[in-house]
C-alpha cells in the first residue's frame, strides 16, 4: 500500500512539475518512446547479435553501401533486393551418370527501376563426404528466352575425405560472363566493348539491345536456375542424393541473391550490414551507458558528498582532495589508454566488446561523480546547520536518520536533475570515443558513425544522419527533461 | 518547588579554536580561542525556571546548547539528576550515582535515555521545523527514534495528546498541515509539543518568544508556565529581554562575555541590581508608563561588547564600566554572595 502511495506521489510530482510545461511534456513523451523502444529492442535482441554483427559471413549477400528502400521517393534508382535461402525452397533431383544433380528454379521479376548491384551465391559451413567433386552453377533464362549459361560456376574437390565450403561468396566471373553475353548477342559489341560489359555485367544481363536505342532495361520474369551437383566415383544411389540434400540443409548458409541497390529501412554499410539493426539494437546499449553512468555517478556522488559535508574533518578533507585530484586528471587520454590496453589483452576474447564497454563505463563512472560530490557537500553543509537538524539532534536522531529524513529529501530534486544531465553526456562521450577510434565492436550509434568516418563517404547520408539524429534526439530528451526539472532544482526559478 | 537540585553546572567552559596562522596550525604557537563560555556555575532546582540573561554573543545560547547536549563542553561538569524512568536505563548500564555528568559521552542507549530527559525549544520557529514535513511527521519523529508507541495509531494518539497540551485544538486540523500553513505562535507551540512529547524533566528554551509578535508572547509564556505546573518541568530559559525574564523566572543569571556577572532570585536581581552591567540592562527596559516617556534615561555604560577572542584582562566589563577602578583592570572578581540568594561578581561589592 505504501509502495503504491509512493508511486502515486511521484506521479503527482511528475504531473505537477514536469507535465505542466511544454518542454516537460515533449521530454516525457520522447523518454517514454525511447524507453519503450529500448525495452522492445532488448527483448528482440538475438543472443549472438554482437558476434553476427562483427562477422563478415552473414552479410555477404546483402548489398553494400546502399540507401534505404524509401530513398526511391527521392529519385534513387532502387533495384529491389532479391534473396533466396536455398535451404528452404523446392528443388528437383536427378542422377545423370555419376552425378547427383539438384536443380532449383527461381523466378525474378525485374522491374526497370535501376539495375541490381550484382549476383551472388553464398555458401558457409557446407560439408559433404565421399563425393569426388562439388559444383554450383547458376544459369539465367531471360524473358526473351535466351539462356545465359554459367553466370556463376564453381567447382571444388575434396581435401582429404571431405568437401568443405566455408565462407564462400560466389560471384560471376565477369570476363567470362561478358564473353558469354557477346557470344549470345553479337550486336552488343557495337554498343560497348567487352571490358565495359565485364565491369557492369548486371546492366547488360538485364537489358535488351538494339543499334538504334542502345541498351534498354528488359523487364519481365527472369528464370534463375541454380544447379548444385556432386560427382561420385560410382553410380550414386538414393542415399547419396539424400546426403547431398542433408549437406545443403545443414549448412550455415546456402543462398542466392540478385543484389539490389536499396535495402531495408535505413540502408546498409560497407559490409552490407543493415544499419537499422545497428540503430535499433544500439538503443538499449546507448540507454544502458547513459542510465548506468548517470545512476552510478549520482549514487557515488551523493554519498561521497553527504559523508564529506555531514561528518567534515579528515574524511571531508580526504574526499575533497580526492575529488580535486580526480578532476585534474584528463579523462580522454586515460580512456584511450584503457581501450588500447584492453585491445591488447582481450583482442581475441569473444567477450571483448562487452569487457571494453564495461571498462569505458567504469572509467566514465570513476571520473563522473566528483562534481556532484562537491555540490552535495556544500548543500549538506548548509542544511546541516538548519535549526530543524539541531532539533532532530536534541531529540536523539542518529546521523543516518538525519541524512535520510532531513538532508536527502532536499537534495533529491537536484539529484534528479543531475542524473538527467549526466545521461546524455555519457552517451555523447561513448559516441565520441567510438568516433575517435576506440572501437569496442558493439553496434552502438557512435560505432556506426566511426565506421562511416573510416569506410564511408559523404554521399552515404543514410549511414551518417540516422545515428547522428538518434544521438541528438536522445540527448535532447534528457536536456529537455533537465530544463523541466530545473525549476525544481533551482529554487530561484520556483513558484512560491 | 521542593528545593531538590535537578541540574548543577560547575565551571563550564566552551572554547572554539580558531583557524590560525601557519605556526598555530603546526602547533608551534598556542592556538587562538573564542571563549564563548568561560567558566560558569549555577544550579537549577526541580520545577524552577532558571533564566540566562544577556546581550547577543554573551554565550547564553552556547550554554543552552551544551546543556541540551548539542555541543560538547571544553571542560566543566554538568551534573543532572535523572528522573525515575531514566534511572532504570542508567542503572542497567551501571550508572548508579544520584547525578550523572551529561557533559561526558555515553553509549547509544544511555545517550538516548538522557536525550529523553532534556529537550530544547529553539528561538526561531520558522527554521526549527522542517518545512517539508507535516506536523504529524515532525511530532512522530522523536517517537519513532525512541521507539515509543507500538504502531502508527498509538503514536497518533500521543501526537494528538501533545498537540492538545499546547492548545492546538482541534488537533486533527493541524496534523496534516505543513509548518508554513501555521502562524509563528502556532509553530512555536508545535516546537514545544515536540519537546514535550518525550516527557522530559528539563527544557532548555532558547529565546522561545523573541521571534514572536508581542501579542503572542504572553500566550506562549503562559503556556510554558502551565506546562511547568502540570508536569513539574524545570526550564533553563534563555532570553535577552529582562522584561520577559522578570515576569516568568524564579532565578536570573546575567551573563556578560561568557561569564555570569550577577545571579539571584528574580525579585532581588530586578529590584536591586548590583552589577553596573545589570543596572544598565535594567535601565534599558522600555518604560510602559506613558507619563515617563519624556523622562531622560541615561545609560551609564559606553562602547560595544569586546570580541570574545580578545577578552579584556581583569574584570571583563571594566572598559565599559563607569565605576572602573585599578583593581578591575588587573584582577578578575569572583562571584560572591551579597545577600541570601543574590550574588554578584564585581569589585565594588568585594570590599564590603
Amino acid at each position: 500500500m505504501t509502495l503504491s502511495k509512493g508511486f502515486k506521489s511521484i506521479m503527482d510530482t511528475v504531473k505537477a512539475e514536469i507535465w505542466s510545461q511544454t518542454t516537460g511534456k515533449v521530454a516525457l513523451m520522447l523518454l517514454i518512446l525511447l524507453v519503450a523502444l529500448g525495452i522492445a529492442a532488448a527483448i528482440m535482441l538475438p543472443p549472438n547479435f554482437v558476434q553476427v554483427w562483427n562477422d563478415l559471413k552473414p552479410w555477404g549477400l546483402k548489398p553494400k553501401n546502399v540507401p534505404p528502400q524509401w530513398a526511391s521517393i527521392f529519385g534513387y534508382a532502387c533495384a529491389p533486393h532479391y534473396e533466396v535461402d536455398l535451404r528452404g525452397v523446392t528443388y528437383r533431383t536427378n542422377i545423370t551418370g555419376n552425378e547427383v544433380v539438384i536443380r532449383y528454379i527461381l523466378t525474378y521479376d525485374f522491374i526497370a527501376n535501376g539495375y541490381p548491384q550484382g549476383i551472388a551465391v553464398s555458401i558457409d559451413g557446407f560439408s559433404l563426404s565421399a563425393a569426388q567433386s562439388f559444383k554450383v552453377t547458376v544459369n539465367i533464362i531471360r524473358p526473351d528466352n535466351v539462356k545465359v549459361p554459367e553466370v556463376i560456376s564453381y567447382l571444388t574437390i575434396p581435401i582429404g575425405m571431405n568437401i568443405r565450403v566455408d565462407g564462400a561468396l560466389l560471384n560471376p566471373d565477369s570476363m567470362k560472363l561478358a564473353s558469354t553475353l557477346v557470344t549470345l548477342y553479337p550486336q552488343l559489341l557495337t554498343i560497348a566493348n567487352v571490358y565495359d560489359i565485364a565491369m557492369k555485367y548486371t546492366i547488360y544481363l538485364f537489358s535488351k539491345f538494339s543499334n538504334a536505342t542502345g541498351i534498354l532495361p528488359l523487364t519481365g520474369t527472369y528464370k534463375v536456375e541454380v544447379i548444385v551437383s556432386a560427382m561420385y566415383s560410382n553410380i550414386p544411389t538414393a542415399k547419396d542424393v539424400d546426403k547431398l540434400i542433408t549437406a545443403i540443409r545443414s549448412s550455415n548458409s546456402f543462398g542466392f541473391a540478385i543484389i539490389g541497390t536499396c535495402y531495408g529501412a535505413l540502408g546498409t554499410d560497407y559490409r552490407g550490414r543493415d544499419l537499422f539493426e545497428a540503430l535499433f539494437f544500439g538503443l538499449p546499449i546507448a540507454l544502458l551507458i547513459g542510465f548506468g553512468t548517470a545512476v552510478a555517478t549520482t549514487i557515488i556522488g551523493l554519498f561521497a558528498g553527504l559523508v564529506s559535508g555531514y561528518y567534515g574533518g579528515l574524511i571531508d578533507e580526504f574526499i575533497q582532495r580526492f575529488v580535486d585530484v580526480l578532476g585534474s586528471i584528463p579523462q580522454l587520454p586515460i580512456l584511450i589508454l584503457l581501450a588500447v590496453a584492453i585491445q591488447q589483452t582481450y583482442g581475441a576474447h569473444p567477450n571483448k566488446p562487452f569487457i571494453m564497454l564495461m571498462a569505458i563505463l567504469g572509467a566514465l563512472i570513476v571520473f563522473g561523480w566528483g562534481g556532484l560530490a562537491i555540490v552535495v557537500r556544500s548543500m549538506t553543509l548548509s542544511i546541516k546547520s538548519e535549526a530543524y537538524v539541531e532539533a532532530a539532534n536534541v531529540v536523539g536522531a542518529s546521523n543516518w536518520w538525519i541524512m535520510r529524513k532531513h538532508i536527502i529529501p532536499q537534495l533529491l530534486p537536484y539529484i534528479a536533475a543531475q542524473m538527467v544531465y549526466a545521461t546524455p553526456s555519457a552517451i555523447l562521450i561513448e559516441a565520441g570515443l567510438s568516433i575517435l577510434g576506440l572501437q569496442h565492436g558493439l553496434p552502438t550509434w557512435g560505432g556506426v558513425l566511426a565506421d562511416a568516418r573510416i569506410y564511408g563517404n559523404i554521399a552515404y547520408w543514410w549511414w551518417i544522419f540516422p545515428p547522428g539524429i538518434a544521438i541528438s534526439v536522445t540527448s535532447l530528451t534528457f536536456v529537455l527533461l533537465g530544463l523541466a526539472l530545473e525549476r525544481i532544482a533551482e529554487p530561484r526559478l520556483r513558484r512560491v | 518547588m521542593t528545593g531538590e537540585l535537578i541540574l548543577i553546572v560547575e565551571n563550564l567552559k566552551k572554547y572554539y579554536m580558531l583557524r590560525g596562522s601557519l605556526l598555530q596550525t603546526l602547533g608551534l604557537s598556542p592556538p587562538t580561542y573564542v571563549k564563548a563560555v568561560d567558566g560558569i556555575s549555577f544550579t537549577v532546582n526541580k520545577g524552577e525556571i532558571f533564566c540566562l540573561v544577556g546581550e547577543s554573543g554573551c554565550g547564553k545560547t552556547t550554554t543552552g546548547k551544551v546543556i541540551a547536549r548539542l555541543l560538547e563542553p571544553t571542560s566543566g561538569k554538568i551534573l543532572y539528576k535523572p528522573s525515575q524512568t531514566a534511572r532504570g536505563v542508567l542503572e542497567a548500564f551501571n550508572y548508579r550515582d544520584e547525578y550523572i555528568d551529561i557533559a561526558k559521552e555515553y553509549s547509544k542507549e544511555v545517550d538516548k535515555a538522557l536525550r529523553r530527559e532534556i529537550q530544547m525549544v529553539f528561538q526561531d520557529p520558522f527554521s526549527s521545523l522542517n518545512p517539508r514535513m507535516k506536523i504529524r511527521d515532525i511530532l512522530e519523529e522523536p517517537l519513532i527514534i525512541h521507539k515509543i508507541g507500538r504502531d502508527r495509531m498509538e503514536r497518533l494518539e500521543l501526537i494528538t495528546k501533545a498537540l492538545e497540551e499546547v492548545k492546538l485544538v482541534p488537533a486533527q486540523e493541524f496534523l496534516d498541515r505543513y509548518p508554513h500553513m501555521l502562524s509563528g505562535g502556532q509553530r512555536q507551540r508545535v516546537a514545544i509539543a515536540r519537546a514535550l512529547i518525550l516527557g522530559p524533566s528539563l527544557i532548555v528554551a532558547d529565546e522561545p518568544v523573541s521571534m514572536l509578535d508581542v501579542s503572542i508572547r504572553a500566550e506562549i509564556l503562559q503556556l510554558m508556565l502551565e506546562i511547568r505546573k502540570s508536569k513539574n518541568i524545570s526550564y533553563v530559559f534563555i532570553t535577552h529581554d529582562l522584561a520577559v525574564a522578570s515576569n516568568i523566572c524564579d532565578k536570573i543569571a546575567v551573563m556578560y562575555l561568557g561569564k555570569i556577572v550577577e545571579m539571584g532570585e528574580t525579585l532581588k536581581v530586578v529590584n536591586n541590581p548590583l552589577h553596573p552591567y545589570t543596572k544598565a540592562l535594567m535601565q534599558a527596559v522600555p518604560e510602559p508608563d506613558p507619563r515617563n516617556r519624556l523622562k531622560f534615561r541615561k545609560l551609564d555604560i559606553k562602547g560595544e561588547v569586546p570580541s570574545a577572542i580578545n577578552i579584556p584582562p581583569g574584570c571583563r566589563f571594566h572598559p565599559r564600566c563607569p565605576y572602573a577602578m585599578d583593581v578591575c583592570k588587573r584582577e578578575e572578581p569572583l562571584l560572591i554572595d551579597v545577600e541570601k540568594g543574590h550574588s554578584v561578581s564585581c569589585w565594588l561589592y568585594m570590599r564590603k
